[in-house]
């Protein structure tokens, strides 16, 4: 099993996480935690890299989402 | 009639609807642009952002975004050498010789204007066309209809890019996964294996998402998330001038016309039709050996033809629901949500808002050609943006594409599922539009087969006898039949020679 095998599996196991925790901490907890872990996880670094995708794509989502479309997104215990 | 345009003309042009062809123009572009993210995808990934919109609103934005994005790719083709969607590949061949030679902003500027007047040409052509397709459309017969639907999937293997084989092997794959849901006629539920989120059948948007978008963030993993440095050549002037233009005039007619053409054939898109209008360049070109040394005139015929794609491809999938390539199906997503069916009946009960789509295209290619001559410099930026980021952005965009279509987290399943199995599927060499175009033509196929089984009963016939009894339905069986057998002699023709294919999916 190559380096890049490895990091494909883990990605999927990565999605399979994330799917049977977004029930629970909702859809804007679960992703940033995904979108964190796996950015460092493949090797990304730099504060700038590492926060403007979360800030940028997360904050859009809420606010395209759930206020201007009025789509809801699943929701969790805390947010 | 042209009363009727007007209307739509005001409806299509009115501000807002202008600012977001604007927007979904630039967002396509951007997406495009960056390796990686294919036109199929930034249809796919921006289809939810239009679930709260009116439905002429919605698709002109979509339609914005799919002119943009066939464009966009060939940003980072020419400037680094890595086409930014499969329908590049063939201006990356001259686009970077010419960047090499330190001419990028002629060859970006062929491509703006190449793409410019490909894109009008196809959408005149879609203007043009597809009220009389669907007028003609109107009267054909379940029979005929169901013939069509299987000489679309037998086009696949005929000019799809890669093995024939492969090919056809992933079209039946999507009819499997077509039949999954409720029975069309006696309502009983097959393959849904008590899954409620699969009663309706695989959700067309939430397939292309799993299939090519978390396919493709697999696909982005392979290689560390940010490894080498890189730079963006020098630009200098965009505008090619009008003697560089004029000098090849014909290559910009020729190519808009043949990719206009490729994109109403079901089974080929943007990719191959770049690589057809390149190669007709070629032939009929009075500077052949320039090809491949950094010449104009290819970077012409491959840009002109895949933006030619985009009003082609939408003359099938509007007026028969039957997509021309793995882009125009993720579109049909976009017409699902707002409850729009496509086929025939569209242009005469949705006219409304299919003119105002049709005319907003025109608005979208000149979008994109402005918002490239004014900003290009930023827009190539994307191409810096690490892989590891892209991965990891794709896949919440598609978990979010997935999610807001029914908001049910089974969908998320579904999704993921099909991805890891597109995945296997393109490390294994198969082609995945074909699947999508199963997905959605095999319900089709068998609703009208279905009701020719009725009809033919009624009258006591064989299915044959009832099939050959008319002119028409016999023709569409022989083209199927010749399609399938050309495909053959084509995968025989190319293993013998040893050649390898040409890469396939957008």
């Amino acid at each position: 099993m190559t380096k890049s095998d490895t990091r494909v599996l883990v990605t999927i196991a990565a999605l399979v996480v994330y799917g049977a925790i977004m029930p629970f901490l909702g859809f804007f907890l679960t992703s940033a935690a995904f979108l964190l872990l796996h950015m460092l996880y493949l090797g990304v670094r730099g504060p700038l890299w590492l926060t403007a995708p979360i800030v940028g794509l997360l904050g859009t989502a809420w606010f395209l989402f759930e206020n201007f479309l009025g789509v809801p997104l699943p929701h969790g215990m805390v947010y | 009639m042209i009363e009727n345009l007007l209307t739509s003309a005001m409806l299509a042009y009115d501000p807002l609807n202008l600012l977001l062809i604007f927007v979904g123009a630039l967002l396509g572009t951007l997406f495009g642009g960056t390796p990686g993210i294919s036109a199929t995808l930034s249809i796919a990934l921006l289809v939810p952002v239009t679930f709260g919109m009116t439905p002429i609103n919605g698709l002109s934005f979509l339609g914005g975004a799919y002119c943009g994005a066939i464009y966009g790719g060939s940003i980072s083709a020419i400037l680094i050498n890595v086409p930014g969607t499969p329908a590049a590949v063939a201006t990356m061949m001259d686009g970077y010789e010419l960047t090499k030679k330190g001419q990028a902003g002629v060859a970006l500027g062929g491509a703006i204007t190449a793409s410019l007047f490909g894109g009008l040409i196809g959408t005149f052509v879609l203007l043009v066309a597809a009220p009389l397709v669907a007028a003609a459309a109107l009267n054909i017969r379940s029979a005929e209809f169901f013939w069509i639907v299987v000489f679309a999937m037998s086009t696949v293997g005929a000019i799809g890019g890669g093995s024939v084989t492969k090919g056809l092997i992933a079209a039946f794959l999507g009819l499997i996964l077509g039949a999954v849901g409720t029975h069309p006629f006696t309502g009983s539920l097959r393959f849904t294996f008590g899954v409620p989120g699969l009663y309706e059948g695989f959700p067309v948007i939430v397939g292309i998402v799993g299939l090519f978008s978390i396919s493709q963030v697999l696909y982005l993993c392979h290689g560390k998330g940010m490894d080498k440095q890189i730079d963006i050549p020098k630009i200098g002037s965009l505008w090619p001038g009008w003697a560089r233009i004029l000098k090849v005039k014909i290559t910009y007619i020729r190519s808009a016309i043949l990719g206009t053409f490729v994109g109403v054939l079901p089974g080929a898109g943007a990719d191959i039709a770049s690589f057809i209008g390149r190669n007709e360049a070629h032939r009929f070109s009075k500077n052949p050996s320039e090809y491949g040394k950094g010449s104009y005139e290819a970077v012409v015929g491959s840009e002109a033809a895949n933006n030619a794609v985009v009003g082609g491809s939408l003359v099938p999938m509007l007026t028969l629901g039957i997509p021309g390539n793995a882009v125009s199906a993720a579109l049909i997503g976009g017409l699902l949500i707002h409850g729009l069916l496509p086929g025939p009946r569209l242009f005469t009960e949705q006219a409304g808002i299919i003119y105002p789509f049709i005319l907003s295209l025109f608005a979208a290619n000149i979008f994109f050609a402005i918002a490239a001559f004014a900003g290009l410099k930023y827009l190539a930026k994307v191409v810096l943006i690490p892989q590891g980021v892209l991965a990891s952005v794709v896949a919440i965009l598609s978990v979010l594409g997935a999610l807001s279509y029914r908001n049910m987290v089974a969908d998320l399943w579904i999704m993921l599922f099909l991805g890891v199995v597109g995945y296997v599927l393109r490390r294994t060499g198969f082609p995945l539009a074909p699947i999508i175009l199963g997905i959605i033509l095999g319900p089709l196929a068998e609703s009208n087969l279905e009701r020719v089984m009725t009809i033919a009963n009624a009258r006591g016939m064989s299915l044959l006898e009832y099939f050959t009894s008319n002119t028409l339905t016999v023709v569409l069986m022989v083209m199927s039949v010749a399609a399938l057998i050309y495909s053959v002699v084509r995968e025989i023709r190319h293993q013998r020679s040893g050649k390898a294919l040409m890469p396939l999916d957008e």
